[in-house]
């Protein structure tokens, strides 16, 4: 899958800049797949994530106590929001410093654990390989942050293989 | 190192839709929820207490230490007042008028929470609180500050 990183303005603001992953072939992110497949089973639990989302771009940031980071054994920087433990809805992101977010896609988390559910090991897999390929490209210079810290700069094309 | 080339993201209909239409309340919860583990992570930071120091503290598992601290916790009062006082501080919670009162009119008490935790005095910290209802033609309704101590 050829992708691009796209800002979601509409989450960004002075706490953290959130970016996702928009496929070349379409025209809605990861994201935007995630909200729209899940709203009508997961109404209120989706509308409690677009919430921490906007609240963590707008005011408080990638805070490491609300990120999920590196736990479950996830990449380094690969995250997941949930929501509340019954429902178990997982969406992944990759955090980079504590002033930008990139969020793929995600699920409900249905088996015992993560590796016995293909399509969220797919969303996870996503995150990690990103993570490594941002960390690659750091090293040869092309890709970077504004000075602000809240700007992906560089070559922001990926492909995940 | 110039900017990227900007590709183009259809508007999501479904996501502005659902922006514009939630609830006020369900949402300060959210916001309330995140302020409250990142008042809590800041205190045990500054304090120098891991989430394992804690629960050890408080006879509870590290795990619900961290979700607690995740925000995705709807805390109850004794919980709240638990964590203050195996943190040797005590709670206050003080209501504030909210910033945008003027457009709310209605028979709703609106109200604004935010938990300090402050360090303890000799004695227990009188609990300031306001509040106010909104509707001008209802006498309960009027604006009131009311405040109460406990003595301990």
């Amino acid at each position: 899958m050829k992708y691009t990183l796209v800002k979601i303005e509409e989450y960004s603001g002075k706490g953290a800049s959130i970016y996702s992953i928009l496929p070349d072939d379409k025209d809605e992110t990861l994201l935007d797949d995630f909200i729209n497949l899940h709203y009508d089973s997961f109404t209120e639990e989706i509308e409690d994530i677009i919430d921490t989302i906007e609240y963590i771009g707008f005011e408080v940031g990638a805070r490491t106590n609300i990120i999920n980071e590196g736990k479950g054994g996830l990449y380094d920087g690969v995250f997941d929001v949930r929501d509340k433990p019954d429902i178990q809805l997982r969406l992944y992101g990759f955090k980079y410093r504590s002033t930008l977010i990139i969020l793929g896609g995600g699920g409900q988390k249905t088996t015992r654990t993560i590796q016995e559910d293909p399509n969220l090991t797919y969303f996870q897999e996503i995150m990690k390989d990103l993570s490594k390929q941002i960390d690659e490209r750091i090293a040869e210079n092309d890709f970077g942050v504004s000075e602000d810290g809240y700007e992906l700069l560089g070559n922001l094309d990926f492909e995940k293989k | 190192m110039t900017p990227p080339m900007k590709k183009e993201r259809k508007e999501n209909l479904l996501l502005k839709k659902i922006r514009e239409n939630r609830d006020p309340i369900k949402k300060k919860n959210v916001q309330f929820r995140i302020d409250t583990a990142c008042a809590l992570d800041d205190l045990m930071q500054s304090k120098g207490i891991s989430p394992s120091d804690l629960a050890k503290k408080l006879g509870k598992y590290p795990s619900e230490i961290s979700k607690w601290l995740s925000g995705n916790q709807n805390f109850t009062q004794e919980v709240l007042l638990d964590i203050a006082h195996a943190l040797d501080f005590e709670l206050e919670i003080p209501f504030r008028k909210r910033a945008d009162d003027k457009q709310e009119l209605n028979l709703r008490i609106h109200f604004e929470v935010t938990i300090n935790v402050e360090k303890p005095n000799e004695k227990f910290i009188p609990t300031p609180v306001t509040g106010r209802a909104c509707q001008e033609n209802h006498q309960m309704c009027k604006e009131s500050g009311v405040s109460y101590s406990t003595g301990n």
